[in-house]
């Protein structure tokens, strides 16, 4: 009967490992405010109530000719905020170079005053996906193990294709704004548990229904100002 | 066996909490248009022509449409000008230095060199520190010297060790050399210039300007014009990074003193151009109106693509506020991106750009004629007749309108320009057949919504889609249009095939939703010639005699057809095939009143401020009654696709359990409420679920169905 109940217990356990993953960014806020490549003054945000995924780092090749360009804008936040190092991916021309390069200017984000994750915000298309999971992979490895490694996720990747099941990251975040007319306006159905924590939406489109407990990445079209975070906190609060 | 019933739940588990994949994944589709958005096309601005300027284009082509729209036509040089590569922080030119280095024999290998710093104050904002001019001169200095002194030289190795100092401080530091050795006037004078610029990389302001202050005042030394004018430079940082503003005025009176000193040589290009970055800052409006002027200079050449970088900088910098009205091109800019009045101006100045602007408001009598007035081959055309028309529409002269519009469309304008004109001769027509045969576009572009600017078609794309229709044509088709006039529409020679054959899809399931037997029987013969691959299905459709089966029938095949829909789509409409599960869940329909547009189709609000997009007008008074009665019929019938089909099947699975069809029906059905617009409300799911495993417990389509929704 023990080893029956064991087993019992394990299945159940196992069942509710599948349905609830542990939260990938745990101690940090709901909400993350995306701060792109524009003079940010966020001194108005509540740290406990969210916290900001900036630009850090823009990374852009055409074929091994790689341009790496460092945050050139200002970034004023409260002390105590939760913060995000984004490093966008670009490829301008093919082919991919080095992923070992690429990683290394990823790195440098790690020189940055305290952050609580890096995400990687490349739209791979299929052909360079390959080159992707090994740029993470390798980026994982070399990476602190502290550090959270987090991407953005296109929607069609989170429907069901299980490119990104191997992935090793955190979290991805389904991005569910500029989709285009056919845009799925419900996230509940995101089959990759990968992609059931997070979900990015955008001041400037309906946002789409979105499950209790997904934490919020929020993209601005322009500077972020108290009156937009404000609406974005209280598009927060009516999604969650 | 001992442990079945363990093994029987671990595998519910998985089935409950694993993930159910769909077949393929695509990225979102773009999106077909038939004019563009943010630019003229390339294509257009080559042949001279700016096609039809929207308020909404890109400052810089609109800067370029004025120049072209004032009789200063792009040259070749120009329009081949681009946007120059950034070298600041270039990976290249600094492998370029470390490559230079090995010029000497025994030089420590350096395999990186960091060139950021953090902005003072600053936690996350970083500045590239040293600029690509600043190795490429090394680099050059390097192989000068080496020539001059040897590459084994005490001189050129004391040289390169200074060097290296001075490259230490863009990304670290501090690191200042040392005096050089006495004995060499060259390496004495190349060492306090790389003091200075140490001390500049290394944010010792003061100290680095008066270096670089007394080497300028050194007649002997061959660094004494580079110095002055990094001087300047050394103020700008200053300002920038320490925000000393009042350095600015220091770096304008040395860059201002070189710009208008013959003797400072090629430093005098440099400097002028640095003053229009110092002045920027100063005087943005000021700045802007000598950028317009140089704009308006022909053969700038390669000059033209930073003038319109900066002027594009500056007015967003700007944001609206302070333009310069003295300026004409900055104040036209300013009234065509606005709803300010253009008329006076325009009746005051009689140029191009003037009667463009006042047309898009006025419908002035004498603007109109000026209008009418431009000949084809002006640059001015396209944005003149568009507007124009749009004007005599506004003033209600609809039949010089529509022989205006008539007039523009024989002479076959750019196509782009062609949609815009069928579009208001859409909205003129008086009848049926004119509404068809203005009704199809040809699209110009294919946009996804990160894509910043408009690009021509691809080939592949225009294969799949030669000729569409826009929202204007499809609004009339799905709210207005009776079904008899669709039945026509699906064989009237106006429309290409693909069209009717769309055409002919939608309006057979609104005739079956309908019931209208002999509307949905004339049209099933019809889908089956245009799409093969409905044919055998619109045959067993036909074989039904009786209107409960036929009915029945039909819905089997919607059920199986996640693409059908009472409706025709604007653009590509649903890419996924009719017989397909769509990955991003566009299956079947939902109903909804027409939507008031938002922004993206800027040009049909020109027509139909109120956003509700398409004629209505060219239709009898009781054409157009029966229509819209059939679009208010179908939305009481069937405004949700799944309740509808789930409905039907329901009803047929009880009164016709013997039927073959029905455990798939209901299979499908039950499959439909997840994969289609479902209420989450809806009992149709659960009945459709619990009828199948009650009535056909050992059907393979029982089994395939596992949960309900």
């Amino acid at each position: 009967m023990r080893g029956r109940r064991a087993v019992l217990l394990l299945t159940l356990f196992g069942a509710c490992a599948c349905g609830r993953r542990p939260d990938p960014l745990p101690g940090t806020p709901r909400v993350f405010l995306w701060a792109w490549e524009h003079p940010e003054h966020l001194t108005f945000l509540d740290p406990h109530a969210a916290g900001v995924a900036f630009l850090a780092r823009s990374v852009d090749w055409r074929g091994h000719d790689v341009t790496s360009t460092p945050r050139h804008q200002p970034l004023d936040v409260p002390p105590g905020t939760a913060m995000i190092a984004v490093v966008r991916l670009e490829a301008v021309a093919p082919p991919l170079p080095d992923a070992g390069t690429i990683v290394q200017e990823i790195l440098t984000v790690e020189l940055l005053p305290p952050i609580v994750a890096v995400q990687i915000d490349f739209d791979a298309r299929e052909s360079e996906r390959q080159w992707y999971a090994g740029l993470l992979h390798e980026l994982r490895g070399r990476l602190r193990p502290s550090i959270p490694l987090t991407i953005t996720a296109l929607a069609s990747w989170c429907l069901g294709d299980p490119w990104i099941r191997s992935l090793p990251v955190s979290d991805a975040v389904p991005m569910m704004f500029r989709m285009g007319g056919a845009g799925p306006r419900e996230v509940g159905d995101y089959s990759l548990s990968v992609c059931r924590s997070s979900v990015g939406v955008s001041t400037d489109e309906i946002a789409p229904v979105v499950p209790r407990g997904r934490r919020l990445f929020i993209f601005h079209p322009g500077p972020w100002t108290a009156s937009a975070y404000r609406d974005a906190m209280q598009l927060a609060r009516r999604l969650r | 066996m001992k442990y079945g019933w363990v093994l029987g739940l671990v595998l519910l588990s998985l089935l409950v909490f694993l993930p159910h994949y769909l077949d393929s994944c695509s990225f979102a589709p773009p999106e077909l248009r038939f004019t563009t958005y943010h630019n003229p096309l390339p294509g257009e601005l080559s042949s001279g022509r700016v096609g039809v300027l929207r308020p909404h284009f890109r400052r810089r082509y609109l800067l370029l449409a004025y120049r072209e729209l004032s009789g200063v036509p792009l040259t070749a040089d120009e329009m081949q000008a681009k946007q120059p590569e950034a070298t600041g922080g270039d990976a290249r030119i600094i492998e370029a230095w470390l490559n230079a280095r090995k010029l000497v024999p025994g030089a420590a290998a350096i395999a990186s060199l960091p060139n950021e710093k953090r902005v003072p104050g600053q936690d996350y904002e970083t500045y590239t520190n040293c600029l690509g001019d600043a190795f490429t001169t090394a680099a050059a200095t390097l192989q000068d010297r080496v020539k001059q002194w040897g590459a084994t030289s005490p001189q050129t190795a004391d040289w390169l060790r200074g060097q290296d100092q001075v490259f230490q401080n863009c990304g670290a530091g501090p690191a200042i050399p040392n005096a050089a050795p006495a004995g060499d006037k060259l390496l004495s004078a190349d060492r306090d210039y790389q003091i200075a610029a140490a001390q500049m990389y290394a944010g010792y302001w003061d100290q680095a300007r008066s270096a670089f202050d007394r080497i300028a005042a050194d007649a002997s030394s061959p660094w004494r014009a580079t110095a002055r004018y990094v001087a300047a430079r050394v103020s700008i940082r200053q300002a920038t990074l320490s925000k000393d503003t009042p350095k600015v005025g220091d770096a304008a009176t040395r860059l201002e003193a070189i710009a208008k000193d013959p003797a400072a040589g090629p430093w005098q290009a440099r400097a002028q151009a640095l003053l229009g970055f110092v002045r920027a800052s100063s005087e943005p409006g000021r700045q802007l109106a000598q950028l317009g002027d140089q704009l308006m200079r022909p053969g700038s050449g390669q000059q033209l693509e930073r003038v319109l970088e900066d002027y594009t900088a500056i007015w967003d910098h700007m944001n609206g506020k302070d333009i310069p009205q003295e300026n004409d091109l900055a104040h036209w800019i300013d009234v065509f991106q606005s709803t300010q009045a253009a008329l006076d101006t325009w009746r005051e100045k009689k140029t191009l750009p003037w009667l463009i602007a006042a047309l898009r408001q006025s419908d002035a009598a004498d603007l109109i004629a000026a209008a009418r007035a431009v000949k084809p081959d002006s640059p001015a055309w396209d944005s003149a007749t568009y507007y124009g028309i749009l004007a005599q529409i506004r003033s209600g002269n609809l039949d010089a309108a529509r022989t205006w519009a008539d007039e523009a469309i024989a002479a076959k304008p750019e196509t782009a320009t062609l949609n815009l004109l069928r579009s208001e001769r859409v909205k003129l027509s008086r009848d049926w057949a004119e509404f068809l045969r203005f009704a199809p576009r040809r699209p110009v572009t294919a946009m996804t919504d990160d894509d910043d600017l408009d690009e021509p078609i691809d080939p592949d794309s225009l294969k799949r889609k030669p000729v569409a229709l826009d929202e204007d044509s499809v609004g009339a088709l799905n709210h207005v249009v009776p079904l008899s006039l669709l039945i026509d529409a699906a064989k009237n020679s106006l429309l290409t095939a693909n069209l009717q054959a769309d055409i002919a899809q939608a309006a057979w399931v609104r005739a079956v939703v309908l019931g209208d037997g002999p509307s949905a029987r004339a049209l099933a013969q019809r889908l089956a010639k245009l799409k093969p691959e409905l044919a055998g299905d619109m045959a067993k459709y036909l074989a039904d005699q009786d209107p409960a089966a036929s009915r029945f029938t039909a819905t089997f095949l919607m059920l199986r057809a996640p693409g059908m829909e009472p409706l025709v789509r604007a653009g590509f409409g649903r890419e996924t095939p009719v017989m397909k599960s769509d990955i991003m869940r566009d299956n079947w329909w939902l109903l909804k009143p027409p939507d008031r547009e938002d922004g993206k189709h800027q040009a049909l609000l020109d027509l139909y401020p109120d956003g509700h997009f398409g004629p209505v007008d060219f239709l009898p008074p009781a054409q157009r009654a029966q229509g819209e009665k059939e679009w208010q019929d179908l939305n009481r019938l069937a405004a949700n696709s799944v309740n509808y089909l789930c409905a039907n099947t329901i009803d047929w699975a009880r009164a016709h359990p013997q039927d073959a069809r029905v455990p798939q029906a209901l299979h499908l059905a039950v499959e439909a409420t997840h994969y289609g617009p479902s209420e989450k409300s809806s009992p149709y799911s659960r009945q459709a679920f619990d009828l199948l495993h009650r009535v056909y417990p050992n059907s393979d389509w029982t089994k395939r169905t596992k949960y309900w929704y």
